[in-house]
């Protein structure tokens, strides 16, 4: 299971890669939560729940570790994800973090509703998204798809340390 | 009034309106249920967007205890899920087991039935509907009304009304949200072409009230109606269950699961036998007469293992029906970049019906525009990384809707539900006691030609859609499993002529003379409609008529 500091750092960096701001206490909480973290607020998830957000392989593990570098690093991990591991851990944890927000006070910002904006503004602003994906869905390809090839079906590390634990 | 005690089993839509019905006659009533409760609403005065500040732990309360309403990648393609708040409708008891082959069946134990989940939408079935039932929209016709005057029925008399018979107390509409009146406008300007095409827009008949009935207030527009709604403003049969035990004639046995009912030699029923859910001994009531009303797939295991208790003999009952659902997401091009409404009534309020060539194969459509609806479902679908995926849903939202498009279906004997050997029972072996000794076991597969059919009936939606100002995103829609509409129906139809595993006009077994089927097991045809409407009318007329 992912100690209470990588699930921290985890959120702190996710969260400022989906809408650009540390997250708010109640936010980590519950995200560690999920996790099946100590400390919650509440009786701890079931393992099983908490086993949803866990590496499933090598490359799992791999570009979660990468993701978690800082928003940048997110920001190329997801996009691949994106395209190549739909149900990888960053993914599914990135989901999670969304759901959370978006549960949460409006004022985490996620989801606020938009002032009205003339639809010519947001097809080009959503098309300069588009631009800007493109390269760096074609950037996370040159830095991931090996990593995937290589480690795709190993065994993730952590589950490989409490192995050799046991 | 004198007589024996009626038994009801089950509190769903179909059982409470007949109870309702014979309680006011004067008949002594005893429900049967399993009655898990609904949980009192959280903030009842507070919007969907003022819970998540006024509650201590919103998260808990959106996503639940195990955060299972959070639908991650890989979760079982749907664009929403039931909420934690709703956990209570799909709770099973020890005991149930079902087996199913083409078929995912939805089973509610809750007071109140799978109907606590339902979108409150009330469509009479018309006259050609009615063909197969042995009778017509005339004698259905006053159940309707009584059942629109109990529960409140909101419509108009618009186009869609050539599929959906007016009928009384029909309360004024509910406010329409932009993105809705923006719909209905555009289709006011392409009706003629549109109609042309078959294509009829409409407002929905729901089964929420836009003005005061009773203690019931008229909604509030406070965007809960996935959650439940907290005002009881959107009816749920649970709140006439809470009538009926108004009755000093009528006695509420919740906390038991009935497995099946004894008959003596010339085929009466004399005891129904049900095991408490909290474990111990069997229970046995005595029924004068006994109404099967839990859900066609409930009942038909009732019925089933009754036989099978008595006989050892694992029979079939054909004819197993279910709408066929397509969900088929859009985005309206005119409100891309515009705020979205939370504070708007969330579920359908326009409807759709295509006309297929036979009257009774059209096809229904509800139109759900987007409001308050969890987003992060819509998000992780998109092709690029969440953080664009949530600038364009932002963007998106007040744009985006669904059209749930319903489709008729017909008996077919290869579709039936029987009972099978469970937990080391052998097939024959007579069961004496208590136990779970069989399962249900269901079979469904689609009608050649379907695919054909969907595909024409799909390619019409989205041909109207378009004329609307709307576009389909490619590859978005999805086609919804047999058994997710929750519309079951056909397993002991009602029939002209007396047969065995059928029911007169009235719902009396021809099998067992005092025993009714009430519910959706008696309907020989299902069209493309949820049929929560016609179950209510049809339990009110059997109830008003057999007793």
């Amino acid at each position: 299971m992912d100690t209470q500091a990588t699930l921290a750092r985890e959120c702190q960096v996710f969260c400022r890669y989906l809408v650009g701001r540390e997250p708010a206490e109640y936010v980590a909480r519950k995200y560690a939560e999920a996790h099946g973290g100590a400390g919650s607020w509440s009786a701890p998830v079931p393992f099983e729940s908490a086993c949803r957000f866990a590496a499933r392989d090598g490359f799992d593990a791999a570009l979660l570790g990468v993701a978690a570098r800082g928003p940048a690093w997110t920001s190329l991990a997801d996009s691949y994800a994106s395209m190549a591991a739909r149900r990888s851990a960053l993914r599914r944890k990135l989901v999670l973090l969304a759901a959370i927000l978006e549960s949460c006070d409006a004022s985490q910002g996620f989801r606020d509703s938009v002032d009205d904006t003339p639809a010519a503004a947001v097809i080009l602003a959503g098309m300069g998204r588009g631009l800007l994906f493109a390269p760096r869905l074609l950037a996370a390809a040159v830095l991931f798809a090996p990593m995937q090839a290589l480690l795709s079906g190993a065994t993730p590390p952590a589950a490989r340390a409490s192995g050799e634990r046991r | 009034m004198s007589g024996q005690r009626i038994v009801v089993v089950g509190s769903g839509p179909s059982a409470v309106h007949f109870a309702l019905t014979v309680l006011r006659k004067g008949h002594d009533v005893t429900m049967l249920d399993v009655g898990y409760a609904k949980p009192p609403a959280a903030a009842p005065e507070a919007s969907l967007v003022a819970l998540k500040s006024a509650l201590p732990d919103p998260v808990e309360y959106f996503l639940g205890k195990n955060f299972e309403g959070a639908l991650l990648p890989g979760a079982p393609g749907e664009y929403y899920g039931i909420p934690p708040s709703k956990e209570y409708v799909f709770r099973t008891p020890a005991g149930h087991a079902v087996e199913s082959r083409g078929f995912a069946p939805l089973f509610s134990f809750a007071q109140g039935g799978l109907a606590q989940t339902w979108t409150a939408g009330c469509y009479p079935f018309s006259d050609v509907e009615l063909e197969d039932f042995p009778f017509s929209y005339a004698q259905l016709g006053p159940c309707y009304d009584e059942v629109a005057r109990r529960i409140g029925v909101t419509g108009a008399a618009d186009d869609l009304a050539r599929f959906f018979p007016l009928h009384a107390h029909l309360m004024e509409p509910l406010r329409l949200d932009r993105h809705s009146a923006l719909l209905l406008e555009q289709y006011e300007k392409h009706k003629a072409s549109l109609n042309a095409q078959g294509c009829y827009f409409g407002r929905t008949r729901v089964a929420t009230l836009s003005r005061d009935l009773g203690s019931r207030k008229a909604c509030d527009y406070l965007g809960r109606c996935l959650w439940g709604c907290p005002s009881d403003s959107l009816y749920t049969p649970a709140l006439t269950l809470a009538e009926c035990r108004a009755f000093p004639n009528f006695r509420y046995a919740g906390g038991v699961r009935v497995t099946h009912f004894r008959f003596d030699t010339v085929g009466r029923v004399t005891r129904v036998i049900a095991e408490p859910v909290a474990g111990g001994e069997p229970q046995g009531f005595d029924a004068g007469r006994l109404v099967l009303a839990a859900g066609a797939l409930s009942s038909s295991k009732i019925f089933l293992e009754s036989i099978y208790r008595d006989s050892g003999e694992l029979e079939k009952l054909g004819g197993l029906m279910d709408n066929r659902q397509i969900l088929v997401p859009f985005v309206n091009l005119r409100l891309i970049g515009k705020s979205y409404e939370p504070q708007s009534y969330q579920y359908h309020l326009l409807g759709m019906g295509v006309e297929t060539g036979s009257p009774k194969e059209y096809v229904h459509g509800q139109i759900t525009t987007l409001k308050t609806g969890m987003v992060h479902p819509i998000m992780q679908n998109l092709p690029c990384d969440l953080r664009t995926a949530a600038f364009l849903v932002r963007n998106l939202h007040a744009a985006l809707g669904i059209v749930n498009v319903n489709h008729h279906d017909t008996p077919r004997a290869e579709n039936y539900v029987t009972l099978e050997p469970h937990d080391g029972a052998a097939a024959g072996e007579k069961a004496t006691g208590a136990g779970n000794p069989v399962r249900l076991a269901i079979h469904y597969s689609p009608p050649a030609g379907e695919g054909e059919f969907l595909r024409r009936s799909v390619g019409a939606v989205k041909r109207a859609l378009r004329r609307l100002g709307c576009i389909v995103p490619p590859g978005m829609a999805h086609v919804r499993p047999m058994g997710a509409s929750a519309h079951y129906a056909g397993t002991l139809p009602m029939s002209r002529e007396k047969k065995c595993f059928s029911t007169s006009a009235f719902g009396q077994s021809h099998d067992f003379e005092n025993l009714y089927i009430a519910d959706g097991a008696a309907f020989p045809f299902l069209p493309a409609k949820n049929i929560t409407f016609t179950l209510m009318a049809n339990a009110v007329r059997i109830a008003e008529s057999a007793f």
